[in-house]
């Protein structure tokens, strides 16, 4: 390929047509294919999410209906209410946390400044990174 | 006239605190400057004059402190998306840091069509050529991590270029590139510029590409513009400059050649000593330099150097630039 086909190439603009939806699927495909290429961290993330399954049913038998009337909540399962409160609370940290050490990441490896120089939003941006974090704890909260 | 790129007293101050007190450093102090369409436009300076800042002020990934400037007709501060659609930005100095290392050239070049709304069909095409160009097609299912220095800075200009933008600022385009690759880049670059009328802001430490390329050239200092002309017109301002330019072969003391150099009444300083193994050249400002070749010549041949040429020197923008910086400075 010589210079003279790289200018033919550009010789004549094609239009450009922006698109959320293709940005989101942009951001979401580079980051859960960067999260793809690192096995260890796809095996700890496994590991983390069977073990927090295993944990929330491993509590979950000790705390059956009998238990909660003995302890004198009477019909009412507050402790399991509990357990699903705690877990949900942990899903959307994870998936918080998630957006936030992405975010800290770009900054810190450079990525994010020529993100910032091209067409896509913030909010498609964060939207794309989101859906990534969600995606992955989506395992755990389908496990519980 | 409507520019590519104009600004009207542009600032950035940084502040920081050192040992508790307050430190104010003006990057970009007040710069006003204007670059015609289709120019090629070179900035100048020395490491912490401001030009990479300048640079990302004017690609809106920071924001000034006052003033503000126009690119491409749109203003960076209000109009920031219509901005980033015609730019191209390019940082050498990263060293391909800011690519995704865990993806392939590939990928990279996809993800960054998809977020500069590239038709797929045409990004496809554009990324099969720019590969190819950059001579990275063998090489384009790697991953980055694994790439070369200089195939990482090739991968960032093929980004650059992607989406076609009318301006270009390129900020150390050939850093980290082989001679070749160079080469290829900056003939690229200058067919991007007359052909395609792109305007391209070019940023180097290489005063040779600067020379070569660059139409106009902005000297930068402490923040600010201290020179802004054609290098005919810099060159001009050194016309009061004698240089005579010296090659000798053979194994030499260069330190002892030196000191007897300086010591002449007809030499001002020895402004740069090149040594390539085979050969030493040197570049020795001077009052008159057709009364110092001879005097030189003697000294050497008194020396007992072989000089195998020995002529008049041209300034050289690295001249101008010592030049303008020093009398700044002082």
């Amino acid at each position: 390929m010589k210079v003279e086909d790289i200018i033919g190439l550009f010789r004549g603009d094609e239009p450009r047509v922006s698109s959320e939806t293709r940005h989101v699927w942009a951001v979401f495909w580079a980051n859960f294919k960067i999260f793809l290429s690192y096995r260890t961290w796809v095996i700890m993330e496994t590991i983390s999410t069977i073990a927090s399954v295993a944990m929330y049913s491993f509590m979950g038998l000790q705390v059956d209906a009998k238990r909660v009337t003995l302890a004198g909540y009477g019909e009412v399962d507050w402790i399991s209410f509990a357990l699903v409160g705690v877990a949900t609370a942990n899903y959307l940290w994870m998936c918080i946390s998630r957006l936030s050490h992405s975010l800290q990441h770009e900054i810190r490896e450079g990525t994010l400044e020529p993100i910032i120089t091209s067409q896509i939003s913030m909010r498609s941006y964060i939207i794309g990174q989101s859906i990534r974090g969600f995606l992955v704890s989506g395992y755990f909260m389908l496990g519980f | 006239m409507e520019y590519a790129v104009e600004t009207f007293d542009l600032t950035k101050i940084f502040e920081s605190k050192e040992d508790g007190a307050k430190r104010i450093v003006r990057a970009v102090d007040h710069v006003n400057i204007r670059v015609k369409r289709g120019e090629f436009f070179g900035l100048l300076g020395p490491n912490g004059a401001g030009k990479t800042t300048l640079i990302k002020m004017l690609c809106t990934i920071i924001l000034p402190t006052e003033g503000t400037a126009k690119v491409n007709g749109y203003d960076i501060i209000k109009e920031p998306v219509k901005v980033r659609s015609c730019i191209g930005w390019f940082h050498g100095e990263t060293g391909g840091r800011s690519l995704y290392w865990r993806l392939n050239a590939e990928d990279n070049l996809r993800f960054y069509a998809y977020l500069q709304n590239v038709p797929k069909d045409v990004a496809e095409r554009r990324i099969k050529a720019l590969l190819e160009f950059f001579e990275l097609t063998k090489d384009k299912k790697k991953l980055v991590k694994d790439y070369s220095t200089g195939m990482k800075v090739r991968v960032m200009l093929a980004r650059a270029l992607l989406h076609n933008p009318p301006i270009l600022f390129m900020d150390e385009p050939t850093i980290g590139l082989d001679t070749i690759s160079a080469v290829e880049t900056r003939r690229l670059l200058k067919a991007l510029n007359a052909e395609l009328g792109k305007t391209i802001i070019f940023r180097s430490h290489n005063m040779f590409e600067v020379e070569q390329l660059c139409e106009r050239i902005a000297i930068m200092r402490e923040g600010r513009v201290i020179a802004d002309a054609p290098p005919s017109v810099l060159r001009e301002m050194l016309r009061d400059v004698h240089a005579v330019e010296v090659e000798i072969k053979g194994d030499n003391n260069l330190s002892e050649i030196t000191r007897a150099l300086s010591i002449l009444p007809i030499v001002k300083r020895i402004v740069e000593t090149k040594n390539d193994s085979l050969t030493i050249t040197m570049r020795i400002q001077v009052d008159d330099e057709y009364e110092a070749i001879p005097v030189i010549a003697s000294k050497f041949h008194s020396l007992g150097v072989k000089v195998s040429a020995i002529r008049r020197s041209e300034p050289t923008l690295e001249d101008i630039f010592v030049k303008l910086t020093r009398e700044e400075a002082a």
